[in-house]
């Protein structure tokens, strides 16, 4: 493997950017392997896109330090190797699927198979439409064939499934499965955490302009966590539930419909959790373990850190 | 979607240097693509059809003044001067002014169209562009910003240069064909209206690269007009021997050279008056016809440059 080969695909290091008064991201420090599927996670206005945004050069970082394949983001050795499908995006409505790739082809100085790309993309009957013909749905399909004109080392989406129905987005796992077996890099910008949980290798969550956790998947979704039904909480018993948990040494749980998630180490934790619920008065109905999963690490890491406790898991 | 059409690497290029040229190639992608938006979204179909309505309006207008003059009273309109003319002099003079007052309305009228259009389409060139999420998949692009600023700015900059040279010559070649009046300097005077479409191009460059659209908008047109005005200051200021109203229109004429060219190119139509006629014409908006000094000519080519170079390193600068 030569050195270049060698170097992460992407290295931030206290990354800080702020807009006016708002902070936007307060020291990202990140590293994203070559050929790997990196998610990038976190509640809207974490600073997600704001990080895209650096990485690709659109925005520029009030400080630290950041390469892209090695090269300065913005810089034409950097965009020359990457493909992005921004969050929001629109084309040119007077262009054809078929134009609109080849006029990116032509900025990139590169011949482009635009038929493989629209069959791709399921596209291939929309080549001569026009973008403004064209249902939101398409329209990202097409963003994401015009992300992959020239065949980049390192792609960039942000929400490319945002407006796609659950066939489309399947679709969309297809693609970057594959992109993957090409040993294209994807950093990959979502809300759909089931989404990142089947096809990403390396997660980082970040919240409030902070990475919160990184690491595998694996890593992330570390320990099983006690599933406890228990039907309908007021409020107020939830956040007595979740303290009484907590003081027992299972912090962290979360209560959604009539169900309380509380990460545990084994098993064998699984009867005082039991017992410290049923001893304030609420009654179970159904106990079980369950694998953590990324929903669940996600709500448990950004709570932690929005209520000040975060520990990081990186 | 079959994920295996895209075959491993098989589509995969030398990823050495870009290829020499490529920025120039990359330059004249984003100007024909200018031209294509323009013909796309029919702005030039609609521009040609109502500019043709314009130049034939025109034509007819010539065609019934210089036909009908006698009725018109273009022969006598000048009782008090026959004594100092020779009446077959005085005719021809009179056609001539008439053909020239015609003539700059209709140079003015283009230069007002084009300013129209110019705000309207090059305003949101970049801020617009990035506001709606089209640039963003351009700029991350192996392009510097400043090749994409150029880009845009020579496809708008042909598109009106080319309007404005065809549009005036017309006008210039509709009025010598009905009156025979033919302007001493033509081809510079269409030169200098057309070079107002630079100066005034490269101001929405540096507008829209901080400015929202419609503001750039504003800043363009209001810009023009400011322009005007204070070449009409200049103009009352150069009749009256007032020293202040000159320097006013001097000082504006610095900020946004384009009446500066409208006027010189004036001058490139204006007939040759005796000084005791001169008033008839010089009174009127369009009596400043004077020609732009070399200092300033220089100036008028320096100011798209400085301003694009302006508007490259702001560009450079903003977060999209």
């Amino acid at each position: 493997m030569t050195e270049a080969n060698a170097q992460a695909a992407l290295d931030c290091r206290d990354i800080r950017k702020r807009f006016h008064s708002t902070v936007a991201l307060q020291g990202i420090t990140l590293a994203v392997p070559r050929g790997s599927i990196f998610g990038f996670l976190g509640p809207n206005g974490a600073g997600k896109s704001t990080l895209v945004k650096i990485l690709t050069g659109l925005v520029h970082p009030d400080s630290g330090g950041v390469t892209v394949l090695g090269n300065k983001p913005g810089s034409r050795a950097a965009q020359r190797d990457i493909g992005y499908l921004p969050e929001h995006f629109r084309f040119p409505g007077w262009l054809t699927a078929t134009e609109l790739l080849g006029f990116h082809g032509r900025l990139l100085g590169v011949p482009v198979d635009t038929d493989r790309l629209l069959g791709l993309v399921g596209l291939t009957e929309a080549a001569d439409r026009r973008v403004a013909e064209l249902s939101k749905g398409m329209q990202q399909r097409l963003g994401l064939a015009q992300a992959l004109v020239g065949e980049p080392e390192l792609v960039f989406l942000d929400e490319p499934t945002s407006a796609l129905d659950p066939l489309g987005r399947i679709d969309v796992r297809d693609v970057l499965v594959h992109l993957k077996e090409r040993g294209t890099t994807v950093f990959l910008n979502s809300h759909l955490l089931t989404e990142v949980e089947k096809i990403c290798d390396r997660v980082a969550v970040i919240d409030r302009g902070s990475v919160v956790a990184m690491g595998s998947m694996d890593e992330l979704l570390q320990g099983p966590a006690a599933r406890i039904e228990v039907g309908a909480l007021a409020p107020e018993m939830v956040d007595t539930a979740v303290r009484a948990l907590a003081a027992a040494g299972a912090g962290g749980g979360s209560y959604q419909s009539g169900v309380l998630t509380v990460p545990v180490a084994s098993r064998d934790d699984l009867p005082r959790v039991v017992v410290t619920i049923v001893g304030l008065g609420i009654p179970v109905y159904e106990a079980g373990l369950v694998r953590r999963s990324l929903e669940d690490a996600f709500v448990q890491l950004v709570r932690e850190h929005e209520s000040g406790r975060s520990e990081g898991v990186a | 979607m079959k994920a295996s059409d895209l075959s491993l690497r098989d589509l995969s290029r030398p990823r050495g240097r870009l290829a020499p040229g490529s920025a120039i190639r990359q330059v004249l992608t984003l100007a024909a693509f200018t031209w294509k938006e323009g013909l796309r979204r029919r702005m030039v179909l609609v521009g040609m059809i109502l500019t043709l309505a314009f130049v034939v309006l025109y034509g007819l207008g010539g065609y019934f003044a210089f036909h009908y003059q006698g009725s018109l009273g273009l022969d006598r309109g000048l009782a008090g001067a026959r004594g100092l003319i020779a009446e077959a002099a005085l005719s021809i003079l009179m056609r001539q002014i008439a053909a020239y007052v015609m003539l700059s309305m209709g140079v003015f009228m283009a230069t007002i169209l084009t300013v129209t259009m110019l705000v309207f389409s090059a305003s949101g060139m970049i801020s617009g562009d990035a506001e709606n999420g089209t640039l963003q998949t351009i700029v991350t692009r192996p392009l510097a910003r400043y090749h994409l600023l150029l880009g845009r700015y020579l496809g708008f900059a042909s598109i009106f240069l080319a309007y404005l040279i065809v549009v005036t010559g017309l006008l210039v070649g509709l009025t010598r064909a009905f009156s025979g009046f033919a302007p001493p300097a033509p081809v510079q005077a269409i030169g200098l209206i057309a070079l107002q479409g630079l100066i005034l191009l490269a101001l929405a460059s540096v507008g829209t690269t901080v400015l929202p659209p419609l503001a750039t908008g504003v800043l363009v047109f209001m810009g023009y007009g400011v322009a005007f005005i204070g070449g009409v200051v200049g103009q009352i200021g150069g009749l009256l021997s007032n020293h202040v109203a000159q320097m006013i229109g001097t000082v504006v004429s610095f900020l946004v050279p384009s009446d500066l060219l409208f006027r010189g190119g004036l001058h490139g139509l204006a007939p040759s008056i005796p000084t005791e006629l001169a008033g008839i014409v010089q009174a009127g908006p369009f009596g400043n016809a004077s020609p732009v000094s070399g200092p300033m000519l220089v100036y008028c080519f320096g100011y798209p440059v400085v301003a694009l170079t302006a508007a490259c390193w702001l560009f450079s600068r903003k977060d999209l």
